[in-house]
């Protein structure tokens, strides 16, 4: 009996962690800046990049692209090809960064994979209405199996889940002892 | 219309999972609102405007986590005072106005709904000391404070800034506002489970004017600073080209005046259904009939 209310009881709080959830899901962090509106030919390119640290496996970098005119209101740039090549000694990753990959529509975004830790050199090349420019930043790569901290914190929310559970359940037990 | 703007209204972040997840609970509420409609007993409970507030709540949420306000959030402190402010002033009191607790346990299934309503009647009877407990660390001081300290100390620059650069604590932030906002609008509208002493319509208009300064402050303070209070929307692009102090002021702004206002307008809603209820009442003596007390109402409208 008493185990049939434990495993009721964390059904109940699954499913009332759930009906919270909605609201906490997936903030963003805009990731970490490699190039903050840095002249690249007619242009100004900012790029950041996703995960902060940097690990081997699938990455993400976010570019937007403006007009290269001093004090001038920005002036995004939406139709240009943005080319980005990532070298490591002989480890070559050419992508393409798209606005239907991105979040944000001003932006463009790529997502491809990096399987060697190490220093990467990126080129980001933009080709638009005004003309070609290229934007250089070197950037590291961390090995997989970092300490990712959203396992502390998911960590935490399971211990916190037990400890409630066992709080109710020896409310529970008490009162069926009384 | 020009085409950043364009962009920006299309700058959805649809995601399946989150979308899925609201669309159950809302059918779950739905059917257990038909449920309770159909039944003389909670036909009262279940009124047409539940329905529509926890809709409208559904809704609040979807448009401040997937809508272009979430997608902005990340680069616009102001927008990001926009979405704290749909979820903490608009989602959670229309969902707690919603009373969600009887509605989801009817939309479950019959032996599942049991199951459940034998657990929460041990959890929260009079005299559980469960309950006792979660009545004596929910009252409304401690919640007020709870809430005041959750806004404050998440826009301390430091936390602030881990909430932008690292995902779980940006979750954590928003999980806190919401269920601290939800804690705080659980107290002002009654919703279920009532556990504590049904707060006096005066006692509710003092609670709620009571939680102005929690934005007031903070806001004014964020509005009139000086400088840029965080550094790592210095690093981003200036969409809609507003400088980092434009922006920051416009957020505090909003913070002030719009946070401050919700506490007001519920106030005068408070007002408005006090004054009707005394109405109502003074009707029903003239007629000769004992206006109902508050434990004279059915059964379901406690839980």
């Amino acid at each position: 009996m008493i185990k049939k209310i434990y495993f009721t009881s964390i059904f109940i709080l699954i499913v009332g962690i759930l009906a919270l959830l909605p609201v906490t899901a997936y903030g963003h962090g805009g990731g970490r800046p490699q190039l903050f509106r840095e002249p690249a030919g007619p242009y100004l390119v900012s790029v950041w990049s996703l995960p902060d640290p940097m690990t081997v496996g699938e990455v993400n970098l976010v570019v937007l692209v403006t007009g290269n005119q001093e004090g001038a209101v920005d002036n995004y740039i939406l139709d240009a090809d943005i080319d980005i090549s990532l070298r490591r000694g002989l480890s070559t990753v050419e992508t393409r960064a798209t606005h239907d990959q991105a979040t944000n529509n001003l932006f463009y975004e790529s997502y491809f994979d990096i399987d060697r830790a190490g220093t990467w050199n990126v080129n980001v090349t933009v080709n638009g209405p005004a003309g070609e420019g290229t934007a250089s930043f070197s950037m590291d790569v961390l090995d997989e199996g970092g300490t990712s901290i959203n396992w502390l914190f998911y960590g935490g929310i399971g211990v916190g889940i037990l400890v409630i559970v066992g709080l109710i359940w020896q409310f529970m037990t008490e009162e069926e002892e009384v | 219309m020009d085409p950043v703007t364009i962009r920006l209204l299309t700058s959805w972040e649809l995601r399946p999972v989150l979308f899925l997840l609201l669309l159950f609970m809302a059918t779950l509420y739905t059917l257990g609102w038909q449920r309770l409609r159909v039944q003389r007993r909670s036909r009262r409970l279940a009124r047409p405007w539940r329905l529509i507030f926890y809709w409208l709540a559904i809704i609040f949420i979807i448009v401040s986590l997937m809508s272009p306000i979430e997608v902005l959030s990340g680069d616009l402190f102001f927008m990001h005072m926009i979405q704290h402010l749909l979820l903490t002033m608009f989602a959670a009191p229309l969902l707690m106005l919603a009373n969600p607790l009887p509605f989801l346990l009817w939309g479950l299934p019959r032996k599942l709904r049991r199951r459940f309503g034998r657990i929460l009647s041990r959890l929260l009877n009079q005299k559980s000391r469960f309950r006792q407990a979660a009545r004596s660390s929910t009252t409304p001081a401690i919640v007020w404070l709870i809430m005041l300290s959750t806004l404050w100390i998440w826009h301390d620059t430091r936390m602030y800034e881990l909430a932008l650069r690292r995902e779980w604590a940006h979750d954590l932030e928003h999980f806190t506002f919401f269920a601290s906002a939800a804690l705080y609008w659980w107290l002002v509208t009654g919703a279920g489970p009532r556990i504590h002493k049904n707060m006096s319509y005066f006692g509710k208009v003092g609670y709620l004017l009571a939680g102005i300064p929690s934005t007031f402050i903070l806001g004014v303070a964020i509005a009139f600073a000086a400088s840029p209070l965080y550094p790592y929307y210095e690093t981003r692009p200036r969409l809609l080209n507003l400088t980092v102090m434009d922006d920051q002021t416009i957020g505090g702004i909003i913070m002030w005046v719009a946070g401050s206002m919700m506490y007001v307008l519920a106030a005068v809603a408070v007002i408005g259904v006090w004054m009707v209820e005394q109405e109502r009442r003074q009707q029903l003596r003239m007629r000769g009939q004992r206006p109902e007390t508050r434990d004279e109402r059915p059964e379901m409208e406690d839980l």
